[in-house]
């Protein structure tokens, strides 16, 4: 280019130089533009060259540098993912317990529309739930967007679309599913329309199931068993309606990890259809409510009372006559009538013989023994809905005696189930989780290895010999103590309005898993001679749930055939599991 | 005259123009088709996530245990029906 330029202006000059004869030119008028020209072209030169420069350094800055906006644009291809608002929650075998769908939602922009009335009519056609009037008002509103309905099933979707109405148009928004229904409504608890949480599990964790979505980061597993879940909530839902029950609560627990394998209260509550839910329905019994739970509070106090060193096994009370405190008289539900020693106390669960061991430990040590297993506070539970414990304020010596036998306290099943966990688990206190724990959870010790033996062999003989028989299933080594309260109300309590509880363990020579079942005003009828205590209603249930969930979670029945010593014999093995070591009392 | 070197420098400067053009065209084909496969990635992975769904609600316990109940004759595990290996006695078949 340069090049072509100069030749040019080489032959203008020569021309003007031949045609001296017309215009006479000097040489150096001659040379003058010649200069001009040549100075000119160094400028232009010198302006393209910059130009070229930068654009050579603007090639090597994209292809060799690799920065700059265009370079941003190809990288983001390499990760072409779905991207959900709120991750999916797994069971602890992998099993989707809660999912976001991809749906279409309707809404119209009024001031597009041609014809409210009309557009009306043939919405109402393919949508008959939306009354024609509902869809006229939002058509003919002010303003430029108003839903007419979220989430439309396909077949929905695909007929709207069909009527090609001007002003109607769909958005994209995800909806939350749970497979399983109602199965999990207490612990997942549910997320709204706009895709949060509002109660459970989903409240609880919700930013974690958001963060965990927008990173890509997988689901969320909980330590939930889905086939445990859906027996415990089958044999609760039974046992309700064979005893007439106004409510029941259920759960099932891993001794050593404290993962929660199966939480259930009933009755329950659709999680679709929150509307025509009642709060009964809602309110979840197992976590949030507490209650004054009887008689199983004895395995506490007669464990803190082995702890302590204030009893041994072989020491005795006197539960001949009712014991009378300040103007309180204190009866038992079973009367022996005589002196019992610590087995019998628990195994009879005598509320005298309670009573005065939770006596003899003392308000001070008392209060911090519960409150070491939890029982003064709130468990850090992964949900929404965490009751708190109700304790006395003062602790004076009536409290400490009914508290001995599970009265003037009240706390949730869970943290009846997980202070049982403590007890028979070697000793050692977890806190309860929903969510799925890998290897070994370190936790508090509470009590001695031995004191744990003891008690493991004292809820076995329960189980054998005393209120919970109706508990045990065969080959499986159920124990536990059973407890029956009235329930309070306000300045006393309520006649014929039982909390019956069973809360064991099994298998009792090396446990793995406890079990709780709780029932709610449950009734005699035939079957249980009318009676409506504990070991009749509550009990029976445990043994149901323990011989289906036991061959599912790998736990091996030990049948009378197959060892020599006598059933109760069978007693006190040590928690480790390694070599079986019998002992009796 | 025309010499040789403004053949190539009229010529180099065409020949790379044109080949910018078709590299460039190329591109944007590719960006399309990338583009294209990427949506479709993703309606596919949303196509699996409704059916892992769809199955999770196809796999329902109590769903499973009425279909059994309709369609196998078996019972629940009995306790005595399972052992541990190292319960079982040993294997004597090959002693002579």
């Amino acid at each position: 280019m340069s090049e072509l330029s100069v030749r040019a202006w080489r032959d203008a000059a020569g021309e003007m130089s031949r045609n001296g004869g017309i215009e006479k030119l000097s040489a150096r008028d001659a040379r003058r533009p010649l200069e001009t020209a040549r100075t000119r072209l160094l400028v232009a030169g010198a302006i393209f060259a910059l130009c070229f420069a930068i654009l050579g350094g603007r090639l090597v800055q994209l292809s060799l540098l690799g920065d700059g906006t265009d370079m941003a644009r190809t990288a983001q291809h390499g990760s072409a993912l779905l991207t959900l608002q709120r991750a999916d929650i797994l069971d602890r075998n992998g099993a989707l317990l809660a999912t976001n769908l991809p749906s279409q939602s309707l809404y119209v922009d009024p001031t597009l529309v041609l014809d409210a009335v009309e557009a009306a009519r043939k919405i109402h056609g393919v949508l008959p739930e939306l009354s024609r009037q509902e869809i006229t008002d939002k058509a003919s509103a002010t303003g430029s967007f108003r839903w007419i309905r979220r989430n439309l099933t396909p077949e929905q979707y695909y007929a709207v679309n069909r009527l090609g109405l001007p002003g109607f148009g769909f958005r994209r928004e995800e909806r939350r599913v749970y497979p399983h229904g109602s199965l999990f409504v207490h612990t997942l608890g549910f997320a709204g329309i706009d895709n949060s949480g509002l109660a459970g599990l989903e409240a609880a964790r919700d930013s974690d199931l958001k963060s965990l979505a927008a990173s890509h980061g997988g689901a969320m597993i909980t330590s939930l068993d889905s086939r445990v879940q859906h027996i415990v909530n089958g044999e609760l839902a039974a046992a309700m309606a064979e005893f007439d029950a106004k409510g029941a609560a259920g759960i099932v627990l891993d001794v050593h990890s404290g993962e929660v394998l199966a939480l259930s209260s009933l009755p329950d509550f659709n999680p679709y259809d929150l509307k025509s839910s009642k709060a009964d329905q809602r309110f979840n019994r197992a976590t949030l409510g507490v209650y004054e739970l009887g008689s199983t509070f004895k395995a506490f106090t007669t464990a803190m009372a082995l702890e302590y060193g204030v009893v041994d096994l072989g020491d005795r009370y006197d539960a001949t006559e009712p014991l009378k405190v300040a103007r309180f008289v204190i009866r038992d539900d079973h009367p022996q009538n005589r002196w019992l020693d610590i087995p019998e106390i628990f195994i009879h669960s005598s509320n005298i013989g309670a009573a005065q061991m939770a006596r003899d430990v003392g308000a001070e040590r008392q209060k911090e023994f519960l409150g070491r297993l939890g029982m003064l506070s709130q468990l850090p539970l992964e949900l929404a809905e965490n009751g708190r414990p109700l304790a006395p304020r003062r602790w004076r010596e009536i409290n400490v005696m009914t508290i001995g036998y599970g009265h003037g306290i009240a706390v949730t099943p869970l943290h009846l189930i997980n202070g049982f966990a403590t007890l028979v688990n070697g000793g050692i206190m977890r806190p309860p989780t929903l969510l799925r724990r890998d290897g070994a959870v370190a936790g508090k010790r509470v009590m001695t290895r031995e004191t744990s033996d003891a008690m493991r062999a004292l809820m076995r003989m329960v189980v054998e010999d005393g209120t919970g028989k109706k508990a045990e299933a065969a080959g499986y080594l159920v124990g536990g103590k059973t407890g029956t309260a009235e329930k309070a109300v306000r300045g006393g309590y309520k006649k014929n309005a039982l909390i019956t509880t069973f809360v064991g363990a099994f298998p009792m020579d090396a446990p793995r898993y406890a079990v709780l079942v709780m029932l709610d005003e449950p009734h005699g009828n035939k079957a249980t001679h009318g009676f409506a205590a504990a070991g009749w209603n509550a009990a029976p249930v445990v043994s149901r749930i323990v011989s289906r969930i036991a061959p599912m979670l790998g736990v091996m029945a030990l049948l009378p055939s197959d060892e020599d010593e006598e059933d109760s014999e069978r007693l006190l093995v040590r928690a480790d599991g390694e070599g079986r070591r019998f002992a009796s009392f | 005259m025309i010499r040789p070197d403004l053949i190539l420098w009229i010529g180099l400067p065409a020949i790379v123009t044109i080949a910018l053009l078709l590299i460039s065209y190329q591109v944007q084909r590719l960006e399309n088709e990338l583009d294209r496969l990427e949506r479709a990635a993703i309606a596919q992975q949303e196509e699996i996530h409704v059916l892992n769904a769809e199955w999770s609600f196809l796999n329902r316990p109590e769903r499973l245990a009425r279909l059994a109940e309709r369609h196998l004759q078996l019972a629940p595990v009995a306790p005595r029906q399972m052992i541990s290996f190292t319960d079982e006695p040993p294997f004597q078949g090959l002693e002579e």
